[in-house]
């Protein structure tokens, strides 16, 4: 119910079209509940050798314009139903889509991609189906089973009245069916949901699977969701198939006890003939809400899953007209402490200052923070304490949009988007011109490896399509683009070799001259001319001091050097 | 649908049983309303226990019905279960039997979709069939032979009414079938932007992509809802257009019927019945259209399914494959290799030759796109070699089983795939290592360091991807995988890249101390990594620019040159 009000709440913008469908509906309900009476009044007509046939084609005409009339309703409600379910899911999807953009880095750690992505396709879906249209099917029907009691009431009360108290029978018990199904949908959608996170996990990393021969466990362990799925199909698709025949029985139970009182009661021919269409008109309607309830069971449980991601708060931006300008280069970091795991400190009383311009590079042995640092920096998590500014400005006073575009960074995972060439390159900064992405790439070093593709900068690349060093070059050519205020490397070169490294490093010298950078190396050659060098264990730093100074201090960076080019 | 049927076969029994539960019912129903039509008739004068007894045995027959149908739907549920099980495994199965570049060519998204929603549609078709389809052509066919025991004549509008009607749906179902086809396609490009998204979140983020992502998420989305409304408009005709035709014969029964009651050569209930007998064809075609409704989105949903069922591997095993692999050396011999992704594509490898000794190290250097990770991921056959052949002690790798190929070779590759398990499950992956195996490869991959720091030490769980994990951090996982499966020939694609210098030596060192009689190819950029291997392999543009001691290629080889000098200035 409470879903129920959210989905009204959601659906204003279609007020108007969902109540023209429903009057509509109606109307053709109304029509739907006349053609009984004419037919009847017609076969009273027919009297051997003393027919009226001028009245006979009265009726027949009316007949004619009154199927006509409803079945155009029908055709238009079907339209309009069709439209407003598919607008609302539209709607439904893009704000679920929008709620992943909004909410932040760590409450997307915990969601399970394949759970999302079911809720996005499937789920919306059920609730398209099961209560847009649902509903209307379901007035229309309720339209036409009031219209056709009134009608016998008024022809015969007392079969009229049997009928009617009979009715809610059928009601009753479909929905006592439905009530019994909704158990089986959650545990349908659950299971679907498990599937699609299993496989989604397994499809992402096939190719891990295969190397390692691990396809007869993955298969099992799929089996077992699979197994899930089959059993909840099996009970959620028999309770929910039982309702149709049950109301069907009552139905002709309803017809058989409608012509037994036509008859004793000594009802006219034609008479009982209405009462007869009418009760089997009934199974129409009936078949239809009957269906229509467990559609509407089954988007209740989805409902629910779907506004379950739309919950979740979103992460709160800075509503101010505050905006970063380019001067602003120098980065503080005053007491900062964060933790991933709040059982685990991690970075404890943080402190560094850094003066635009300034090249500042970190180093430090796998797992020490490095990375940490500049997701604190970007935001992508909030620090636990401390505070953290942007030329003097605390960078939680902010918009996200000016933090993010005062820096540009390359990450450590190299993340190529399923688009072109050009689509990736000019990732921030899409009205780039070609000129612009051509620089960027030739800087970077890729601009001979695009024109080998087989279309260029319109080639359509993915995840799989390059080599990795190939994949990284393209993320420094989309940072190039970029070109802000602040430059971020997290391990840029990684995968690269040395003779485009060098290359490429000359580039960056270019483009960092008066701009604010932290360059994250493991390959300390490439950070050796930084103006200073931090290392960093534990989350705190260690060192401190440019080059000549930490060598000449024989501690951790004078370790790490020496092992640079020492292997056994 | 068609090539799916075979799904069914294991299940035909119930299946035949469904059906014939359902059309004994629809036989049944349709006496009814002639047992009426007997009692109008007769109202008059029959005695009242002949009524009475007529209207007993209908009740009887709507209970029998009942029971009919419940065995019906109780098996139709059945069958769509375990064929949507069936089929979802055959996929799946089908899925993880596809080489890599089978692999490249389905986007993710597509392949999700197929084993989830496609899998639906196509399993509701079938329950639906099993519970309408075979009753609604017998009804029909039903109600017209009652209606022409009635009256012949009265029967011929029946008989025109109906291929008009069936015409229609035809003509709707096929138009709406292309129709949704599209849809489907649509869908999929939705999956993959939500999966893009969320894997990629900190790129977009940094990146400031949501606005616009959310802009192509929504015209992405609002086309899904453009082609879906289309398909709707399109089959928002069926029903009504049918019930219209139906319909007017209705009306024109009433009117030439009572030509006939005039005439008297029909009784007023004769009319009653058989406008009952066409409503109830009515209310079977409106089922019919209802149903050709959900037999569309399968039609289409099938199609694709096939098309991923159809995509077999062209790696395969070998007639006799050879699974004992304890009499062969790890040597690896590669003999003119050329190698291409694509049939139309140049080649990736270029003819290829050269010679490795069991138990050596060697070292694999090259700049980036040389065909480094190209190179190795031939010998366990993720890709099959265009020409040449490969070795592995002398024979060739198409002779050995797959599995036993990959059990002999292990990959760390040059990206860390990791899962949503615990650190345990993740280094033993299938193999057969037990817990000293685990511990011991983490050892030497160096991760109990950070394993040590985690809570629930092996038993931590890794988030999807390896996201609560640091780069180096993930990198040493991988690594451990692969030693824990204890290959004979051990690839490090790339595998030390992340990793600080000491802790690199550390897992050199390890290495080398633990995995001597190992075959190992170390690819890397680093000449300080294998400048002390046993021979050194230089790639060049998917060619092999030389093969030498670290010694040897710095007087000869200007690739090798090149390289080293780039990297000297950093040294001591
Ligand atoms: N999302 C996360 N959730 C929980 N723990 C995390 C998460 N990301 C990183 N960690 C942990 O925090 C610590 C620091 O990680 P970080 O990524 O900052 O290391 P790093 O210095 O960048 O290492 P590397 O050189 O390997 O990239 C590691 O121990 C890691 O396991
Ligand atoms: N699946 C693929 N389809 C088509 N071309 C590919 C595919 N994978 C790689 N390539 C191309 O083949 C060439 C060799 O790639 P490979 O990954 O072997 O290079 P690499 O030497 O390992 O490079 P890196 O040092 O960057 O890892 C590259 O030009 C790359 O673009
Ligand atoms: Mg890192
Ligand atoms: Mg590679």
């Amino acid at each position: 119910m409470k879903n129920l009000k959210m989905l009204l709440s959601y659906m204003s913008e279609f007020k108007r079209p969902y109540i023209t469908a429903i009057i509509l509906a109606l109307l053709s309900s109304f029509c739907i509940v006349l053609i009984p009476l004419i037919i009847g009044m017609a076969i009273d007509l027919m009297v051997f050798g003393n027919t009226n046939f001028t009245l006979l084609l009265i009726y027949f005409a009316t007949l004619l314009v009154l199927y006509s009339i409803s079945e155009f309703l029908n055709y238009l409600v079907n339209k309009i139903a069709g439209e407003i379910s598919q607008k609302t899911m539209h709607r439904l999807r893009s704000d679920l889509f929008q709620k992943i953009q909004g909410i932040s880095i760590s409450q997307l750690d915990i969601l399970q991609v394949g759970d999302v992505i079911s809720r996005m396709t499937v789920d919306v879906d059920n609730v398209g189906t099961g209560l847009m249209q649902g509903t209307i099917q379901l007035l229309r029907g309720v339209g036409v089973i009031i219209g056709t009691m009134i009608v016998m009431i008024a022809l015969n009360p007392i079969i009229g009245l049997t009928v009617v108290l009979l009715t809610p029978l059928s009601l009753v018990v479909s929905t006592i069916i439905a009530k019994g199904a909704k158990k089986h949908y959650q545990a349908n959608a659950t299971a679907r949901s498990e599937l699609t996170s299993v496989s989604s996990e397994h499809i992402a990393n096939q190719r891990a699977i295969i190397a390692n021969g691990y396809q007869e466990i993955a298969m099992d362990q799929f089996e077992v969701t699979n197994q899930k799925a089959k059993t909840s199909y099996f009970y959620s698709h028999f309770y929910s198939a039982l309702t149709n025949p049950s109301s069907r029985m009552i139905n002709n139970f309803i017809y058989i006890v409608a012509g037994a009182l036509g008859v004793f009661l000594k009802v006219s021919v034609g008479g009982i003939s209405s009462f007869l269409i009418y009760s089997s008109q009934y199974t129409k309607p009936f078949t239809e809400i009957t269906s229509v309830i467990t559609d509407i069971q089954k988007a209740d449980v989805s409902l629910t899953r779907v506004f379950a991601i739309l919950e979740i708060p979103e992460e709160p931006d800075v509503l101010s007209l505050v905006q970063f300008d380019k001067t602003h280069g120098n980065v503080a970091f005053k007491n900062v402490y964060f933790s991933y795991d709040k059982k685990r400190s991690l970075i404890k009383n943080f402190n560094l200052d850094v003066k635009s311009g300034e090249k500042i590079a970190i180093v430090g042995s796998t797992g020490s923070g490095k990375t940490t640092i500049i997701n604190l920096l970007m935001r992508f998590y909030n620090i636990d304490c401390g505070d953290i500014s942007i030329g003097d400005m605390n960078i939680n006073t902010v918009p996200f949009q000016s933090l993010r575009s005062h820096i540009s960074m390359v990450l450590q995972d190299s993340f190529i988007k399923n688009a072109t060439v050009y689509e990736n390159i000019a990732f921030g900064n899409p009205s780039a011109s070609y000129d612009i992405v051509k620089n960027a790439s030739i800087k970077a070093q890729c601009y001979d490896i695009i024109s080998r593709l087989s279309d260029g900068f319109d080639t359509v690349i993915d995840g799989n399509t390059l080599s990795k060093g190939e994949m990284q070059l393209i993320c420094i050519a989309r940072a190039m683009v970029e070109n802000a205020p602040i430059l971020i490397l997290d391990e840029a070169t990684s995968n690269i070799d040395s003779l485009t490294e060098i290359k490429i490093q000359n580039a960056f010298l270019e483009l960092m001259k008066d701009k604010t950078s932290f360059v994250i190396a493991h390959r300390l050659s490439t950070i050796k001319d930084s103006d200073r060098i931090l290392v960093l264990e534990n989350g705190n730093i260690a060192e401190i001091g440019n080059h000549k100074e930490l060598i000449k201090k024989k501690g951790k960076y004078f370790d790490l050097y020496n092992n640079q080019y020492n292997v056994n | 649908m068609k090539k799916l049927l075979r799904f069914i076969s294991p299940y035909k029994f119930i299946t035949a049983l469904g059906i014939t539960a359902k059309l004994i019912e629809g036989l049944l129903e349709l006496t009814l309303p002639l047992i009426m039509a007997d009692i109008i008739n007769n109202a008059l004068t029959e005695s009242s226990t002949y009524i009475t007894n007529r209207l007993l045995l209908m009740a009887g027959i709507v209970t029998v019905c009942f029971a009919l149908a419940f065995i019906c739907q109780r098996s139709a549920a059945y069958v769509g279960a375990n064929f949507g099980h069936d089929v979802r495994c055959a996929l799946n199965k089908n899925i993880h039997s596809m080489s890599f570049s089978n692999l490249n060519k389905f986007k993710n998204g597509k392949l999700l979709n197929s084993l989830t929603n496609d899998i639906t549609h196509t399993q509701t078709s079938v329950s639906i069939f099993i519970r309408l389809v075979t009753r609604t052509p017998f009804i029909t066919v039903g109600s017209l032979i009652m209606a022409f025991t009635i009256s012949k004549e009265i029967s011929l509008i029946i008989f025109a009414v109906l291929p008009i009607t069936a015409y229609i749906l035809y003509k709707i179902m096929r138009k709406s079938i292309a129709l949704h086809k599209v849809t489907l396609k649509s869908l999929d490009s939705i999956t993959k932007s939500t999966h893009e998204n969320l894997v990629g979140a900190r790129v977009f983020r940094a990146y400031n992509k949501a606005p616009s992502e959310i802009v192509e998420f929504e015209s992405k989305s609002s086309d899904y809802a453009n082609k879906a409304i289309k398909a709707i408009k399109v089959l928002a005709l069926s029903s009504p257009l049918s019930a219209l035709v139906v319909n007017i014969g209705v009306a024109l029964v009433v009117l030439i019927g009572g030509q006939f009651v005039h005439t008297g050569n029909l009784l007023a209930g004769d009319i009653t019945a058989l406008t009952t007998y066409l409503i109830q064809i009515l209310i079977s075609l409106t089922i019919l259209s209802n149903v050709g409704i959900v037999f569309t989105k399968a039609e289409s949903s099938a199609s694709r399914i096939n098309e991923i069922l159809e995509t077999t591997s062209e790696i395969l095993d070998s007639q006799n494959p050879i699974t004992d692999t304890s009499e062969i050396l790890p040597s690896i011999q590669f003999d003119n290799v050329s190698f291409r992704y694509n049939e139309t594509s140049t080649n990736a490898i270029n003819n290829v030759t050269f010679n490795i000794e069991p138990s050596s190290w060697i070292g694999i250097i090259g700049v980036t796109g040389s065909a480094k990770s190209t190179l190795i991921n031939l010998i366990p056959r993720f890709y099959d070699v265009s020409s040449g052949s490969i070795s592995i002690g002398g024979v060739n790798i198409k002779d050995i089983s797959l599995k036993t190929l990959r059990e002999y070779v292990g990959i760390v590759p040059q990206k860390s795939q990791l899962f949503n398990m615990s650190i345990q499950d993740n280094i033993k992956f299938g193999s057969s290592a037990v817990f000293e195996d685990i511990e011991k490869a983490a050892r030497i991959a160096d991760c109990e360091e950070f394993i040590n720091k985690k809570h629930n030490k092996f038993n931590e769980m890794i988030s999807a991807d390896g996201k609560n994990l640091s780069g180096g951090q993930q990198q040493r996982l991988s690594i451990a995988r692969t030693l824990a499966r204890k290959p004979k020939i051990l690839v490090l694609d790339d595998s030390l890249s992340a990793l600080d210098n000491n802790t690199e030596n550390t897992v050199a060192t390890g290495l080398k101390e633990n995995f001597s009689k190992t075959t190992t190819l170390i690819i890397t950029q680093r000449i300080s990594s294998i400048k002390y291997c046993d021979k050194i392999l230089v790639m060049k543009n998917g060619e092999l620019q030389d093969f030498g001691t670290h010694k040897e290629l710095i007087s000869r080889c200007d690739e090798y040159m090149n390289i080293y000098n780039s990297q000297k200035g950093g040294g001591k």
